[in-house]
């Protein structure tokens, strides 16, 4: 089932890119993209009637991995694994509009309606044989406990191999040295799983797309923060936490090229992303992942521009190919939902005076300890800097009880303060 | 009754050594969830955040706690965090010190372990390479924990203005294990029913020695002990085993056996478990390293918070939580979670599985840290016992 979407999916993003081959069309690829890991993640459903194995070191479809968030992909990618952090697949379910029968399945399995929506979207979908049959699974502590549970709960379920990395909290020296240590073995761990050992060429190859992609990246971001932007709210959404999954591929320099492309075609066209952009925005967290008129509707009648992401930004720096290890560390400690409110925080500010923001949105996605349970902290931190916060309290996966036309009065009242202040 | 004499450190979580803070000069006072303080915490972190951490928060934001030299938190789940990175916020003056805690217990036991042999070296060498190579899997953790508590003794002794000595040390590893000893004594004459004192004495006991100093606390358990007179049970309740997190206030226990249950052993981050980790001090502990990495292995090695696992026995809690309640031929067992906790919230589905599989019965509570909670619990409490009955 879910493969004969990702099919339709992807025919009908490649007919469309097709009607005008020179457009850049960034969305599209990215979405293109998605969809094809979407499918090679599936690529197996159903029940696997025969072991993964056969033969020496022969796999049926490739190894698949369920992973946490801060996994390093590109090494994975260097591996030949499909990969995927698992709240990928909740918001893929989400965005498709079939999550509610999972998220009941899990509630009535006794997972709480308190937690987290992703995870529930998941541990559901496991239930239901809905998720990609994982060959093993690497779980890490960052970003949440919740997220750490899920993979326990998945590994449990599908009696595969857990592999867990211990993100620590800053980058000091003994921190990387301890994470990069840890990929080692989780190297040492995959191999084991998949009978393939890494081919130090390859792994050479995947870095040098990896830093390639993050340095269209850097420049996307960039341009972005032109006044007027040439992102509108919609474009870059979910942008850096899913290309995280593309590093090290082809795809990935694909889509990042294709997005700075368009952005400096518009620039130097005069135009932005969001016509009479007014205010600009920025988005803190994750996105609503199921349908919504949100954007659409902040753009229309307010001219207001969703502009940056909170996790559309570069902390880390190039991996060197020499040394990846303490690079993939590096990465994976640098993310801002990593360590102590405050580093968040100040990461926020940085954003928000880079971008010149007007405004930031904070969906609170319900259930999140991790994110949410910061919210007036960040609050109170971007005020320090004059940019006001709105608080809303949404389940960016659980469409069962959202009410759009309450959350709409309360982005009018913040716009309304917002444009008083122009 | 605050000890003026005492220099308190604030503390909120079992993976504290306190050992280490009593040997700075210190008293270690856990700062419990119980107070009148208003609700406030809400706004600066969120609604729906665990209670305990809440409350917590909430006698910080009041100023009902005493004089504090200085806080040790411990990044043991989201909840935890959010409470340090508040803290900072609302009293920014305070000394505090956040410790890292790996996820993982130190030894891999069970079907699918990886080997124990060498790990492969990195493919990729050279100028920058890391200078040691990797360490065997199942030490990690504690080496990582260890280094994490030279850091918390180093930043003890800035607070202190002392550097501890190797006899202080000792003494603070002596005393917690020597409350250790005593605590379990008292906890066995408990569960053969010969104290016939109430969960509420044994919660009470916990509690003090919780939050005063280790002199205190083994001063008042030997007193407790040298007035015991072993008599026959008189207890006439359904015997139980409780587990879950956090449950500090003792009229709770009281509450229990109001409805005709009698809780023979806990495991809570509120109970016994926070000194499982001193049941043994081993000969030989010379250094400071030594120390460290002692305290790094027991803490970890002890009975699990939920948020503790093996990735070699996924969901391995559940099993240990039946067998635990096995060994103390109970006739049921009751899990009370604080809401919101997602390490216990996500293992909860396969506790019950298991329990429902062996027998046992089990009834899941959910609280706020508050008797009120607890109060609303009673009818169901009732009925349990009464089904037992």
């Amino acid at each position: 089932m879910i493969s004969q979407y990702f099919d339709s999916l992807i025919s009908g993003i490649e007919a469309k890119i097709k009607e005008d081959p020179k457009a850049f069309h960034p969305r599209k690829k990215y979405t293109l993209e998605v969809a094809r890991l979407g499918k090679r993640l599936y690529a197996r459903e159903g029940p696997i009637a025969s072991p993964m194995l056969q033969g020496p070191g022969a796999l049926p479809t490739g190894p698949i991995a369920l992973c946490g968030v801060t996994t390093p992909f590109d090494l994975l990618n260097a591996m030949g694994v499909t990969s995927c952090f698992v709240e990928f697949i909740g918001a893929l379910l989400a965005s498709s509009g079939t999550v509610a029968p999972f998220l009941e399945k899990a509630e009535h399995s006794g997972y709480a309606s308190d937690s987290c929506g992703y995870h529930r979207a998941v541990l559901g979908a496991s239930q239901e044989g809905l998720m990609p049959h994982p060959d093993f699974l690497i779980a890490t502590s960052c970003p949440c406990s919740g997220g750490l549970a899920t993979m326990e709960n998945l590994a449990h379920h599908y009696k595969k191999d857990l592999f867990l990395l211990h993100i620590p909290q800053d980058l000091s020296k003994k921190n990387v040295d301890y994470l990069a240590r840890q990929i080692m073995e989780m190297e040492t761990f995959v191999t084991r799983h998949t009978g393939r050992p890494l081919d130090p060429d390859r792994l050479l190859k995947v870095i040098e797309k990896t830093n390639q992609a993050r340095e269209l990246m850097v420049e996307i971001y960039h341009l972005a923060q032109h006044i007027p932007s040439p992102n509108s709210g919609k474009e870059l959404g979910n942008f850096a936490i899913v290309m995280a999954l593309l590093l090290g591929t082809d795809a990935a320099i694909d889509v990042t090229r294709a997005y700075r492309d368009e952005f400096a075609a518009r620039l130097h066209a005069g135009s932005s992303g969001v016509p009479q952009e007014r205010l600009r925005l920025m988005w803190i967290q994750n996105r609503i992942q199921f349908k919504n008129s949100i954007i659409p509707d902040l753009e229309k009648n307010y001219q207001a521009s969703v502009i940056v992401d909170e996790l559309n930004s570069m902390t880390w720096d190039p991996i060197d190919p020499h040394d990846p290890y303490v690079g993939f560390a590096e990465r994976a400690i640098s993310i801002p939902f990593n360590g102590g409110v405050e580093r968040r925080v100040q990461h926020l500010k940085k954003l928000a005076q880079d971008y010149k923001i007007d405004g930031a949105i904070n969906p609170c996605h319900w259930g999140c300890r991790q994110g949410t349970g910061a919210r007036g902290l960040i609050e109170e931190g971007l005020k320090e800097i004059g940019v006001p916060v709105l608080n809303l309290e949404v389940d960016c996966v659980d469409t069962r009880n959202y009410a759009e036309g309450q959350l709409k009065t309360r982005l009018g009242a913040f716009f309304e303060m917002l444009h008083s202040r122009h | 009754m605050m000890d003026k004499t005492q220099k308190y450190i604030g503390w909120a979580c079992t993976y504290t050594p306190l050992p280490l803070i009593e040997a700075s000069g210190f008293t270690p006072y856990r700062l419990l969830p119980t107070t009148q303080a208003p609700d406030r915490s809400g706004h600066k972190l969120h609604d729906n955040l665990c209670p305990h951490i809440k409350k917590i928060l909430d006698r910080a934001l009041d100023n009902d706690l005493p004089p504090l030299a200085g806080i040790v938190f411990v990044n043991s789940c989201d909840a935890m965090h959010r409470l340090a990175d508040a803290w900072n916020q609302v009293r920014p003056h305070d000394n505090t010190i956040l410790i890292d805690l790996p996820i993982a217990p130190p030894v891999l036991q069970g079907p699918g372990a990886l080997s124990t042999g060498p790990i492969a070296p990195p493919v990729l060498q050279g100028p920058g390479a890391l200078s040691t190579g990797p360490i065997a899997n199942d030490e990690k953790s504690v080496d990582f924990l260890s280094q994490e508590f030279s850091k918390l003794s180093q930043t003890l002794a800035e607070w202190s203005g002392e550097t501890p000595t190797k006899a202080a040390t000792q003494e603070g590893l002596s005393h917690y294990h020597e409350i250790y000893n005593l605590l379990d004594e008292i906890k066995n004459h408990h569960i053969k029913g010969t104290l016939n004192k109430g969960g509420a004495f044994m919660q009470d006991l916990y509690n003090q020695a919780a939050t005063q100093s280790s002199t205190q606390t083994l001063e008042s358990l030997k007193k407790c002990l040298a007035s015991f007179q072993e008599t026959p049970s008189l207890h006439k309740g359904i015997p139980l085993f409780l587990f879950g997190n956090v449950l500090p206030d003792p009229e709770a226990f009281s509450l229990f056996e109001s409805c005709g249950a009698y809780i023979v052993a806990d495991n809570l981050c509120t109970g016994f478990r926070q000194f499982a980790a001193y049941d043994k001090i081993p000969p030989g502990l010379n250094n400071d390293q030594d120390v460290f990495a002692f305290l790094a292995r027991s803490l970890l090695m002890r009975t699990p918070c939920a948020r503790t696992f093996d990735p070699q026995k996924p969901l391995y809690i559940a099993d240990q939580l039946l067998a635990e309640a096995r060994s103390y031929g109970v006739r049921g067992a009751i899990g009370h979670t604080v809401k919101f906790c997602d390490p216990y919230l996500a293992r909860l589905p396969i506790i019950r599985e298991v329990f429902k599989k062996a027998k046992m019965p089990l009834l899941l509570l959910e609280g706020d840290c508050t008797l009120r909670s607890m109060g609303q619990h009673r009818t169901r409490i009732e009925a349990f016992v009464e089904m037992l009955g």
